[in-house]
């Protein structure tokens, strides 16, 4: 294999990993690529139908092994006994953060990285997005607009299968979408009161790569709401269940688990670079791969760490960094703030099957009018429910009454979190710690990371403005949630190879080629300029679709 | 339907492989198998949380927590969940029944009437401030609380008692009748409990 000679080479088989190949491949490209962690079978590896009561410790997790190798990683709810194989170890994938600044960094190193255990929920970005920089005069402008990505758009939610309803906001522009899933008639009751009080803001059902009908020979999803867990059927959109599968078909795709990228190689005669150096998983033997182009596509602060530690003469602070904007300018959504109530009404009624999607409140903060206090805006993300017999733990009985009690569905809740944008602060950045490396022997990431007044003044208005709504859908017992969440968290990390259009502030063009190394690109989240309030995966994508169709006719060209 | 017909069914749809039996069959082997033997709780014990379990969600059209072996369930919790404090703390609660029981009936617990025992875990029952709920924040540096096994003996016994009949075959199956694969989403259905009535 390390003979063998291809075009391009990507680094990552995550979100973004799993487009590139699949695009690169299927315009004529031969790929290598090359994944960190192991290989993943869904034929072994899923496990999303097993039963509850077949696992040792039922819902309780494996809690000692949880916090033996995985005390930061099950942060995320989704790192638990089933999906923990999907995150990494951390025993084994140190970093550190400054004093009295956490950062909580997720992971996923296995074929497919974290777009296994993404949250599936797909919104554009508009130009209110992409203008807004350059409008408030904060960090730099993006280098594109809606109309440079809206075809991309389109081309990606075509392949990946977004189920959605449309609703006509020029702020949340309307996808491709598959018929949108069914709201609970809690959610309709209180979509029509925003209807009837507001004129600024509605409730629509989140908009989700799941798939509500049959789809390029995936299944339609059979609701047993554990997406995490992986999905057999391959309903939602995966690099495992959709674009992995797209690629390989071509022929031209190879597959190399185990290869933990440690840097690039720079070739300063072609100022290009030639390749990527490896440490190989399993055996920790050191090997070099080549090829004319290369897409990292490793996860915004992986990729980062990469360039970092390709410092050459020529780059002294890291490769494709002659911008020193490289590793800063890190972003997340913060979250943690929301309202939770009882919704009166509706006893004999509740939902059949697990809904792996809940409803969205799109952005209204700063969107024709100006809020005071702060810049950017929220959207709220939610879902109602009828509690169930978990409930038992905080209600006084016992006896066969009391098994009735909780065998019947209790009353409907609602509740709402608020998802809000982060403005891009040169002061949030990762540095390679002196001196510290991780099971590979590679240097790792000191991450210096925390929220401005503005993420804090946001998170206020949050709190208040989701009371206020339940309030004014009649709901009751609202229970208000005013905190902010740990960087990190969102797991939406953003922004520290940024793109722009002046190669001394910015790391990677409008088309995410790195200024300095004209066959490089980075797609992943680390290219992004600002971070909207949306979620970014679908971006992503689309960027990089984008970025491999202008990179293979630039190849035609003779341009890289 | 069984599950894994249409788990078939769909899989056929989407030209995707059935998850072969052989895999799933590996993955159930973490439950106690039947004939599970004690690695916690004495005999002694195990007979009062037997008793204990069985008057907190009893057999009635369905079987109880303690067909549902809610019991082995528990002793699994204690043996390789449960860190070493609380592994002490709850057992001294579970011996504290039998010294209340001792006080005011003047028999160990298993000893006593049912009518005794119901009385003693209402005593029980009614001295924990159930709204309260279990403490939210880890208890150490940890990213997630753990904190079942944090509250007073009878919070934690309860809870265990409701998490793990519920968590059962029997409870999944045959009390709450949960569908694995629903097929469908409705977001506002008949009441299933109605619906199968």
């Amino acid at each position: 294999m390390a003979n063998a000679t291809y075009d391009a080479l990507v680094v990552g088989s995550g979100i973004t990993g799993g487009w590139a190949a699949k695009e690169l491949t299927e315009k004529g490209l031969n790929v290598l690529l090359l994944e960190a962690g192991r290989m993943i079978i869904p034929e072994q590896d899923y496990d999303e139908h097993v039963p509850i009561w077949e696992m040792k410790f039922r819902d309780w997790d494996d809690r000692r092994e949880r916090l033996r190798a995985q005390n930061m990683q099950c942060a995320a709810e989704d790192c638990d006994q089933f999906s923990g194989k999907f995150f990494v170890n951390d025993l084994e994938n140190p970093y550190s953060c400054e004093e009295g600044k956490p950062f909580t960094w997720i992971r996923g190193r296995q074929l497919g990285g974290k777009s296994i255990t993404w949250g599936r929920q797909t919104y554009r970005w508009s130009d209110l997005d992409f203008e807004a920089n350059a409008k408030e005069g904060v960090a730099i402008d993006w280098p594109i607009r809606y109309n440079d990505i809206a075809p991309w758009y389109d081309y990606v939610e075509e392949f990946a299968g977004i189920s959605g309803q449309p609703e006509g906001l020029a702020h949340l522009p309307d996808g491709k979408f598959l018929p949108p899933m069914e709201m609970t008639c809690v959610e309709q009751d209180v979509r029509d009161a925003f209807k009837k009080h507001y004129d600024d803001r509605i409730l629509t059902i989140g908009r989700c790569a799941v798939l509500t009908r049959v789809h390029k020979g995936r299944a339609a999803c059979h609701y047993c709401g554990v997406c995490q867990r992986g999905c057999i059927t391959q309903s939602y959109f995966s690099s495992l269940n959709s674009t992995l599968p797209a690629a390989l078909k071509t022929g031209r795709l190879t597959i190399r688990p185990y290869s933990v990228v440690h840097s690039l190689i720079f070739d300063s005669k072609t100022r290009r670079a030639s390749g990527v150096r490896i440490v190989d998983g399993q055996t920790k033997e050191s090997l070099e791969f080549k090829a004319r182009l290369v897409f990292l596509c490793a996860g915004c602060l992986e990729s980062t760490r990469i360039l970092l530690n390709s410092a050459t003469p020529e780059f002294p602070n890291g490769l494709a960094n002659s911008s020193g904007e490289l590793g800063h300018n890190l972003m997340d959504h913060h979250m943690g703030s929301g309202a939770r109530g009882i919704v009166p009404g509706h006893a004999d009624k509740e939902p059949f099957g697990n809904r792996p999607n809940g409803i969205y409140i799109p952005r209204f903060r700063n969107v024709t009018t100006k809020q005071k206090d702060f810049l950017r805006g929220y959207g709220y993300q939610g879902a109602s429910e009828r509690d169930d017999w978990s409930r038992g733990g905080a209600l006084a009985g016992f006896g066969p009454s009391f098994k009735k009690t909780l065998t019947a569905p209790g009353p409907w809740y609602f509740g709402i979190g608020g998802f809000g944008e982060c403005l891009p602060y040169h002061g949030n950045y990762v540095e390679i710690e002196p001196g510290k490396v991780d099971a590979w022997g590679i240097p790792t990431l000191k991450i210096h990371c925390q929220w401005g007044e503005n993420e804090l003044a946001m998170s206020r208005d949050i709190a208040s403005q989701a009371a206020e709504m339940l309030a004014v859908a009649g709901i009751c017992e609202i229970k208000v949630f005013q905190k902010i969440s740990i960087p990190g968290r969102g797991i939406h990390e953003v922004g520290t190879a940024r793109m722009g259009r002046d190669p001394r502030t910015s790391v990677l063009n409008e088309f995410n080629q790195a200024h300095d190394v004209k066959n490089l690109f980075i797609t992943d989240g680390s290219c992004m300029t600002s971070s909207s309030c949306v979620n970014p995966s679908i971006t992503f994508m689309a960027l990089t679709a984008r970025a491999c169709d202008y990179a293979v006719s630039q190849l035609k060209k003779h341009e890289l | 339907m069984l599950r894994r017909d249409v788990l078939r069914v769909l899989s056929a749809a989407a030209v995707a492989p059935v998850l072969p039996q052989e895999v799933m069959f590996l993955l159930r082997q973490a439950q106690p198998p039947a004939g599970y033997g004690l690695r916690t709780l004495t005999l002694q014990q195990d007979a009062v949380v037997v008793a204990m379990i069985d008057l907190i969600i009893p057999a009635t059209e369905t079987p109880g927590a303690k067909a549902a072996r809610v019991n082995e369930f528990m002793d699994v919790i204690l043996t390789d969940w449960a860190t070493p404090d609380e592994r002490e703390r709850f057992l001294a609660g579970l011996d504290d029944v039998d010294t209340q029981a001792n006080a005011v009936f003047g028999k160990n617990f298993l000893d006593a009437s049912v009518i005794q025992q119901t009385a003693l875990l209402q005593a029980l029952d009614d001295s924990v401030d159930w709204a309260q709920g279990f403490p939210t924040e880890p208890a150490d540096s940890s990213s997630r609380p753990f904190n079942q096994l944090r509250g007073e003996f009878f919070r934690s016994f309860k809870l265990m008692t409701i998490h793990g009949y519920y968590t059962s075959e029997i409870g999944q199956t045959q009390e709450l009748k949960r569908e694995i694969i629903p097929g469908a989403f409705h977001g506002c259905a008949p009441l299933a409990s109605e619906k199968k009535a």
